[in-house]
């Protein structure tokens, strides 16, 4: 489930990391405030706990093995909020401290298993549980979202992989990231999902949160008695929103914005995104200068304009640490 | 007291095997565990030794090798990465990082990539030029020229990247990068639970390990499927139990210390000229690098 | 006159239905030096993390320093001079120990309570020379042995530099060595007005380092409060609640029960 560093065009990568920061910030306000100040170590057992989780391998029939994620348990038991912030810390931990996972690619992996998946999985476990307590229907609800939340994160995956080569390729076409279309991915990435780590996944969930609903006084995040779906619909507009803004940003190559393609991928485009496109190109200078196979004099300019970026660099780490020591 | 008969037996021979067998991922777990704790080992050991990397500060050293990895990331062509290959093997020479530690962080991701990038040399997969072709009987399948560039390149840039979190990995002890971390813009309690997370990761897995061995210990026979995913649930609420009581004594111990929500620090000393030295150069090959995208 | 540094009147606490402390009763006067007694599960860390105001009475009232402690009480400035004052030593070191070197743990507490930097700098360079930490300064503390866990974990309490030392189970997981160089602190700081209160069932800990006792029994009560030297000579007090026991005993030929008591010696052969 994880993307690994350099299987995502930079664009895909910047954009997941520009949709991630506003998530982050939200979910790390509303987690201080719903779980006071025991939130961090909480969220730091969360975090573990999900990391030994996805070591955990577990038997499928077949004689092969999987293993959970755990974004759902998570956000059911501590809130989906919680369960993006603990996610993304054992995605940082993987791509940091075990080379696991992907720098670059840690915004995408964070929007698909700790958004994402907290989101879906939550939001299900709601819906189905509605007003009603009764524990076999809490243990199918769980079921359920752990199963549909795994099935979307893998879709999302599939989807960001698949489109890669239509958007993040060289000038003849060849690409030059993942290689497979989505009419590969999507097989790819659902078929064991959909049969056994879905499976795999809904048992987990259930098996977990139902252990822990016995221990009434270890769960912290209290489930409102009436379902407020005010939440929910915020989430699906800004997922909404999120979708054409992603679909923009999956890595087009500097200026290059492929609204054709994007149109038969998805069959219609967002009348929003004609606009933002111009915005975009117009924050972002034209900075491909002909490289080296045009004459000296622009190659010239082009390592003066690199130095004086990487000059910028320095004068911009130095004053930060100025302003940083004089706090 | 009063011990039951059967107690004050002992086994006077060991029976013969009868195909004793442990369940495979009872194994499979264990030595993940084991291969885990001993990867931080080395990775200690490693970046405890003398050499260029580890003479930056924390910080600089991870916005550099941020920067490579960005100019890895967004490089295109045959010069971007024979120029950033020459910058890793020099790095690592120059920062005494082993060739086999380098080679075992690295060839998972090799091996990985490699296999699933396979089918992309093919017309199928990727029409083109053919530069091989076999006939599968009346079929023609080739490998193509353009297969070759898609696969090549993702294999390089994915080998690359990782050499150089690898690189990294192996220059910075543990609790520099999480020093470091602090030193850049990452919000402290985000760097705190990040540390907190890796910690409990470590206690947590020497309760599995003992949890694993435990039952390894007991096992006899081949277990029914039914048997050991019970027996995987029970360990799991297990967990569950342990870290819902260790969070709550960690949030108690925090708070005897007069933590109240934010976590203040102390100033890190600045940086040197060649901590500076460093990002310039790092951030002058990323320009470089963008430049010739 | 000695100023009153805690008392407890009818306090008791309850997790969800469980009781782990019935009407406690209980005065704390500066410079003391308390232990508390009691078997396992009896209530001693649930005692002492009242004592820090970790969690509240659900019944009776908890005064520190002259002032109720309550959980609206214990914030702002009430909040920081009690956690400048009172300081814990937890039972596990590896739950107290939660920052990446030995140096940030010891800077830990007094950052957080706003102690000015170079102050800091100071008293944690202090400890670590007078404890012999010097040479740890940098490495994680997960990597320590127990014996040097424990010594930053009280080290990591002492720079912040309470009046009111709260120990669970000091000596447990000790070697000899480092117990002893426990008793030989614990004992320095008694000598600067500096208060104890230690939840142990360490009897040679309690001979030799407090002058009252508490004793808790099994139903969470206060069953005696008084000075340690009569406490510890009541056998039967101590056998009824669980700190000692009679056990079969060999000399030689001869197997006798005798109790493992500190001023049970073997004139009770039977």
């Amino acid at each position: 489930m994880h993307i690994p560093d350099g299987y995502l065009g930079p664009k895909t990568c910047g954009i997941f990391y520009l949709s991630m920061v506003p998530v982050w910030y939200l979910a790390s306000v509303r987690i201080k405030k719903t779980l006071g100040f025991r939130y961090l170590p909480f969220l730091a057992l969360a975090s573990a706990f999900t990391f030994i989780i996805m070591m955990f391998n577990f038997p499928i029939p077949g004689g092969a093995t999987g293993h959970m994620v755990g974004g759902t348990v998570v956000s059911i038991v501590l809130g989906p909020w919680a369960g993006v912030v603990a996610m993304s810390l054992t995605l940082s931990l993987q791509a940091l401290l075990f080379g696991d996972g992907g720098i670059t690619s840690l915004g995408a992996n964070s929007f698909n298993m700790a958004f994402l998946m907290s989101f879906t999985g939550y939001y299900t476990y709601l819906l189905i549980t509605s007003r009603s307590a009764s524990p076999l229907r809490q243990t199918i609800a769980c079921a359920i979202a752990g199963y549909l939340s795994v099935n979307i994160t893998a879709l999302a995956v599939a989807f960001e992989l698949g489109i890669q080569p239509m958007i993040a390729h060289a000038s003849d076409g060849t690409p030059l990231y993942a290689p497979y279309p989505l009419s590969i991915t999507i097989p790819a990435m659902m078929i064991p999902h959909l049969l056994f780590l879905g499976p795999v996944e809904a048992f987990g969930t259930a098996l977990v949160v139902s252990y822990i609903r016995k221990r009434e006084d270890l769960v912290f995040h209290r489930h409102k008695e009436d379902l407020h779906l005010a939440p929910l619909y915020r989430v699906l507009i800004f997922l909404v929103l999120l979708t054409p803004l992603g679909l923009l940003a999956q890595g087009v190559p500097w200026g290059e914005w492929d609204i054709e393609g994007l149109k038969s991928l998805t069959g219609y485009v967002p009348s929003g995104m004609e606009r933002l496109n111009s915005l975009w190109s117009g924050i972002m200078p034209d900075y491909t200068i002909p490289g080296l196979h045009s004459d000296t004099g622009s190659a010239i300019g082009y390592v003066i304009s690199a130095l004086v970026g990487s000059v910028t660099v320095i004068g911009l780490v130095y004053l930060w640490g100025k302003v940083w020591h004089q706090r | 007291m009063n011990l039951p008969e059967w107690l004050k037996v002992s086994v006077p021979a060991l029976t013969p095997e009868r195909g004793v067998k442990e369940p495979g991922f009872i194994k499979k777990n264990l030595e993940e565990i084991a291969s885990l704790m001993r990867w931080m080992m080395d990775t200690e050991e490693s970046a405890g030794r003398r050499g260029l990397l580890q003479t930056f500060d924390p910080r600089a050293r991870i916005l550099g090798i941020l920067f490579l990895v960005v100019a890895t990331a967004v490089t295109g062509n045959t010069i971007g990465f024979v120029s950033i290959m020459i910058i890793i093997l020099l790095l690592s020479y120059l920062s005494s990082v082993g060739i086999t530690d380098m080679v075992g962080r690295v060839l998972p991701s090799f091996v990985f990539t490699g296999v699933m990038v396979l089918p992309a040399l093919l017309s199928i997969v990727t029409p083109g030029t053919h530069i091989l072709t076999i006939m599968i009987g009346t079929k023609e399948i080739g490998i193509t020229y353009e297969g070759l560039r898609t696969a090549g390149t993702l294999l390089v840039r994915v080998t690359m990247m990782v050499s150089l979190v690898a690189l990294l990995l192996l220059t910075t002890r543990q609790a520099d990068l999480f020093t470091g971390l602090r030193g850049l813009p990452v919000p402290a309690f985000l760097v705190t639970a990040l540390f907190m997370a890796f910690r409990y990761i470590f206690i947590l897995l020497r309760m599995a390990e003992d949890v694993n061995l435990a039952r390894r210990s007991r096992t006899i026979d081949h277990g029914l499927l039914r048997d050991t995913q019970g027996w995987f649930a029970s360990r799991i609420a297990f967990f569950v139990e342990r870290s819902m009581k260790m969070a709550e004594d960690i949030s108690m111990a925090m708070c005897s210390r007069g933590f109240t929500g934010e976590i203040k620090g102390m100033d890190m000393d600045g940086m040197k000229r060649r901590d500076y030295l460093w990002l310039g150069g790092t951030s002058f090959v990323f320009f470089i690098i963008l430049g010739l995208y | 006159m000695t100023r009153e540094i805690y008392r407890l009147e009818g306090v008791s606490y309850s997790y969800g239905r469980y009781p782990a402390l019935r009407d406690v009763d209980l005065v704390v006067e500066e410079g003391e030096s308390i232990a508390i007694l009691g078997a396992n599960g009896s209530g001693k860390s649930t005692l002492l993390k009242l004592l820090d105001g970790l969690i509240f009475p659900t019944e009776g009232t908890l005064l520190a320093f002259g002032r109720p402690v309550t959980e609206e009480n214990l914030s702002g400035g009430f909040l920081a001079e009690f956690r400048k004052r009172i300081g814990f030593v937890f039972h596990e070191p590896d739950v107290q120990l939660f920052c990446p070197t030995v140096f940030d743990e010891l800077s830990f507490g007094p950052l957080q309570l706003d102690l000015p930097v170079e102050e800091v700098k100071k008293r944690v360079s202090d400890l670590m020379g007078m404890l012999g930490l010097h040479s740890l300064r940098d490495r994680p503390p997960y990597t320590l042995s127990s014996g040097e866990k424990k010594k930053v974990a009280l080290a990591s309490v002492l720079t912040v530099n309470p009046d009111v030392l709260l120990m669970d189970e000091p000596t447990n997981g000790l070697d000899p060595r480092t117990q002893v160089w426990l008793f030989e602190l614990i004992e320095a700081l008694r000598g600067f007005n500096k208060t104890f209160i230690i939840a142990t069932h360490d009897l040679s800990l309690v001979e030799d380092l407090t002058d009252r006792v508490v004793l808790l029994d099994e139903a969470h009560r206060v069953v005696a409060d008084g000075d340690t030297v009569d406490i510890l000579r009541d056998k039967d007090l101590l056998l009824r609640t669980n700190i000692i026991h009679e056990h079969p005993h060999r000399h030689g030929d001869v197997v006798h029960i005798h109790s493992h008591g500190p001023y049970a010696g073997h004139d009770e052969h039977e």
